[in-house]
């Protein structure tokens, strides 16, 4: 591994604060002169000026090779000449030999060291921080209000180290430093007085709509100890779409092997596709390799795998089962009907328990059109059909296919004659059952190629027959069936189609989703939502959360079983609001049952406080729920016992309590509002921050669409017809743009830059940028403009590169 | 960590901890200690290898930070890590640990280069 390549491809970030710290890092390398040459390159393109002094410092010493001439003699030199070499300087003060590092601290003060350039100081703090003393501590304390982040960076040390607790006194301006790696820093500072207080200030950050801040959130998440993050990290990892993002996060989740990650990060990896879904398994093998290595466990990672998705699958069998065996004591026929349906199915593919739940059933049930369509599905395994089957909307049919096939006997047989698609009509339906059910992987295509001209006239029951065995064994090449099945109004049809296409090519799905998410049927609704997870989690908990304020009690319940789907780490929340505000007991039921099967120590503490806070007659339900996963969590962990969890949880409620009468001034709330002070000109609007950042392109149109359609509030009634002024809402953020110059005013210094046809950047140069580059060069910078703006965008600059 | 160990060595001026197990909060106090309580006045180069130390922690990282400070920073000394598997090489690197001390594949590679 080459260290100096890697740090050097650091060095052309357009971040200069991950420029300015690779530099500290590259000096004492072992350099080839492949090596010099390259850094020469970059230097020659730095525009910095401070990143510049320190590059210079650095190709200073190489050319020098000279490590040790920091003498008294020669410092003191420097310091007395008023046209000093600053560069020299701050070399010298690197090498200082140990015995004479007292006395240059002391030539530093006489020289009033405080009033240096702003390039030099960072050298000066860096020496101060390993020689200086608690007399420094004064200058130091007024630099950590400094402009410069490398001089603030470099003084918050010094006095991390010299006097910590002065640090105290500057957290606020700290907090909302424009910087977010101060910011950051300040956040850990934090920690050292005030955790929890910390914490959510770190999860503020980790779950910015900037990527600066996130990225400087999944930096300092390295100092918290895991346990106070783990569920934090687990909900960003969950929601989180920026593969490079998630990939940091990855590293810290693998570096603290726990032994339950392993279940929970199987269950986000189940909860998303594509690239993400691919990150997501390289993580959770990356966890199990750690956990093997550090010894704490003994299964070897593929072994423990196995394990894992065995238990995984009967974790959401029972969640199904026990949702649907709720739903069977519910007032409404009809989801009473549905559920014991979907029993039904799991008892006809041998699952007992949920025949058990059906037999039992049947004899309560009163009305008697649920008995007989029941026991009809139980023994056909069909829906009971009302009327002639409906033709789906007419898809478009594939080529004629010689297929090969005798339907009569094609459970039978493993190599069936030829005969003609159009000849399946003509045989029963039991034959064309067995043909159905007599799809797998090896004879796919050749069933298929006969099934597919025919689908379209085949009545509901074979439709979804066929529908199952192509999400079974099916591919992308029956894409164009399973669409042509979405315009039917037959609600199974619907919900089957749409299963089977986000397994087999949920991409596909995408133009449709808008529309099925506002579909009337609720279960269509929730399969819709289920497969728009996959793209956008965030605006999915949105959709459901939405739900979850439905008037109807069937429609939240519909919406807590979508929860049920989601990984739990991702709607933990949600349902312990859901919780506080259902009245419904069945919901409420549902909910309990999604909560105990998930139970965990974090949840445990949320829902305590919960419960001490609540003063309706729901308390002892709460209190039911509260002993109930305590319980859990004491029979996963031996150690604990209930008490102790209750005594735990009162001390979470007294610290709640003391928070909410704490005047802070580092407060997130007031920060917070300190910092949208600061940054008046810009309104952030969280839903529309949150809307607009999605990283897969097509996840964007797609979340654009939903969101016109269905989430977004409707237009206000204007109460007189007069058009009025409309303040924009934007969204400010750092972006690098490269293009061409179209304008360049040498007076204003004012700069346009057109980055693609119709979006121009325009900007005002600083005086230390030099001459204004001439129209018609290229142009590559680092600006703060609104976020998605199109047409003339007004932009600050940065930095170029 | 009950099978957590650390020893240590020295090779002539320099210092040399091997530790073998997960590095979690109470290895790195182990390590820590170690070297706190056994490094010579006069010693001013630490060999960490970390070979046998496949996975390290947050904690156990807090207390590497920590010690490396104290060697590089405030003894004025130099530090090598040995050994470092993929994952403690990219957390190292992000956590900004390389920057107090060079990573070797060898103890042999790190003494040369300390030599030198």
């Amino acid at each position: 591994m080459d260290a100096v390549n890697e740090l050097f491809n650091d060095l052309k970030s357009p971040d200069p604060t991950i420029r300015f710290s690779v530099l500290s890092r590259i000096e004492d390398m072992v350099w080839s002169d492949e090596h010099k040459k390259a850094f020469r390159e970059i230097f020659a393109g730095e525009k910095d000026p401070g990143i510049r002094f320190h590059m210079q410092k650095v190709l200073a010493r190489l050319d020098s090779g000279d490590k040790n001439r920091g003498s008294l003699a020669t410092i003191e030199e420097q310091l007395k000449n008023p046209q000093r070499d600053e560069i020299d300087l701050a070399l010298m003060l690197e090498s200082v030999k140990r015995n004479e590092a007292a006395a240059v601290a002391e030539s530093l003060r006489r020289a009033e060291w405080p009033k240096f350039s702003q390039q030099l100081l960072p050298s000066v703090l860096k020496f101060l921080k390993k020689y200086g003393s608690t007399e420094d501590t004064a200058d130091i304390e007024k630099l950590c209000r400094h402009g410069d982040p490398r001089v603030l960076s470099s003084a918050i040390e010094a006095l991390e180290k010299h006097n910590p607790e002065r640090l105290k006194d500057l957290i606020v301006p700290l907090l909302i430093n424009s910087n977010f790696g101060i910011r950051s820093r300040a956040v850990r500072l934090l920690h050292r007085w005030d955790p929890s207080e910390a914490l959510r200030h770190f999860e503020s950050m980790l779950f910015s709509s900037l990527e600066n801040e996130k990225h400087a959130a999944l930096y300092q998440a390295f100092f918290f100890p895991f346990k106070q993050i783990e569920t934090l990290m687990l909900r960003y990892i969950s929601v989180e779409s920026d593969p490079e993002m998630i990939k940091k996060a990855g590293l810290i989740f693998m570096t603290n092997p726990e032994r339950h990650m392993p279940a929970r990060l199987l269950e986000v990896r189940q909860a998303c596709v594509g690239i993400k879904q691919r990150l997501v398994d390289v993580i959770l093998k990356g966890v199990l390799q750690s956990l093997y290595q550090a010894k704490i466990v003994n299964a070897a990672p593929d072994q423990m795998l196995q394990v894992l998705e065995a238990h995984f699958k009967e974790k959401r069998i029972r969640l199904f089962i026990e949702h649907h065996s709720n739903a069977l004591k519910s007032p409404e026929a009809a989801i009473r009907l549905q559920s014991a349906l979907k029993l039904g199915d799991l008892a006809r593919r041998g699952m007992d328990e949920a025949r058990q739940l059906v037999e039992a059933y049947l004899p309560r049930e009163r009305d008697l059109n649920n008995v007989r369509k029941i026991r009809y599905f139980l023994e056909t395994g069909q829906l009971e059909l009302q009327k002639a089957p409906e033709p789906v909307q007419p898809i478009t049919p594939p080529a004629p296919v010689e297929a090969k096939v005798a339907p009569k006997a094609a459970a039978k047989i493993d190599k069936p004659a030829v005969i003609a698609p159009e000849k399946i009509q003509e045989y029963s339906a039991k034959d064309r059952k067995s043909l159905i059910e007599a799809i797998s992987t090896e004879n796919y295509e050749q069933y298929m190629a006969i099934i597919r001209p025919v689908f379209a006239d085949m009545d509901v029951n074979e439709q979804i027959a066929v529908i199952k065995r192509i999400e079974r064994f099916g591919g992308q090449s029956d894409s164009e069936l399973l669409i042509g099945c979405l315009p039917s109004d037959n609600v199974n049809i619907l919900e089957s189609a749409i299963e089977a296409l986000s397994v087999i090519n949920p991409e596909a799905l995408h133009p449709y989703l808008p529309q099925l998410i506002k579909h009337r049927y609720d279960e269509v609704k929730l399969a819709a939502i289920k497969v728009f997870s996959l793209f956008d989690k965030k605006q999915a908990i949105s959709l459901v959360e939405n739900m979850l304020l439905s008037i109807k009690p069937a429609q939240r319940q519909t919406a807590i079983f979508c929860l049920g789907s989601f990984d739990y780490h991702s709607i933990s929340q949600t349902l312990i609001n859901a919780y506080k505000s259902e009245n419904d007991s069945e919901n409420l039921q549902q909910i309990s049952s999604i909560l105990r099967s998930n139970a965990d120590e974090d949840s445990f503490f949320r829902i305590y406080v919960d419960y001490k806070a609540c003063k309706s007659s729901k308390k002892e339900e709460y209190e039911k729920l509260c002993r109930e996963l305590a319980q859990m969590i004491v029979e996963a962990e031996p150690g604990r016992t209930i008490e102790s969890l209750f005594a735990a949880g009162e001390e979470l409620v007294t610290e709640e309590e003391r928070k909410k009468t704490e005047r802070a001034a580092y407060k997130l709330e007031k920060i917070q509002k300190i910092r949208e002070n600061v940054d008046k000109n810009v309104v952030l609007d969280a839903s529309l921050v949150r809307f607009t950042v999605v990283a897969y392109a097509v996840g964007a149109v797609l979340t654009a669409m939903i969101w016109f359609l269905f989430l977004a509030p409707p237009p206000p009634t204007a109460p007189d017809a007069a058009p009025k002024a409309v303040k924009a809402r934007k969204v400010m953020e750092t972006i690098s743009i490269k293009g061409r110059v179209v304008i360049a005013d040498e007076k204003q210094r004012i700069l346009a830059v057109e980055t693609e046809p119709g979006k121009l950047y325009k900007m005002t140069l600083p005086e230390n940028y030099g001459s204004m580059p001439k129209p018609g060069a290229s142009f590559q910078a680092q600006i703060k403009a609104e976020k998605d703006g199109s047409g003339e965008i007004a932009a600050e600059f940065l930095t170029s590169f | 960590m009950s099978n957590f160990t650390v020893n240590i060595d020295k090779s002539n001026d320099i210092f040399i901890v091997r530790s073998s197990g997960y590095l979690d909060e109470g290895g790195g106090a182990a390590v820590f200690e170690a070297v706190h309580k056994n490094l010579p006045a006069d010693c001013h180069k630490v060999i960490l290898n970390l070979k046998d130390s496949p996975v390290i922690n947050s904690q156990g990282i807090a207390q590497l930070i920590e010690l490396s400070e104290i060697i590089v920073d405030d003894k004025g000394g130099e530090l090598a890590f040995v050994g470092l598997s993929d994952l403690t090489y990219g957390v190292f690197k992000m956590v900004g640990l390389l920057q107090m001390g060079n990573p070797f594949e060898s103890e042999a590679e790190a003494i040369e280069a300390m030599h030198q």
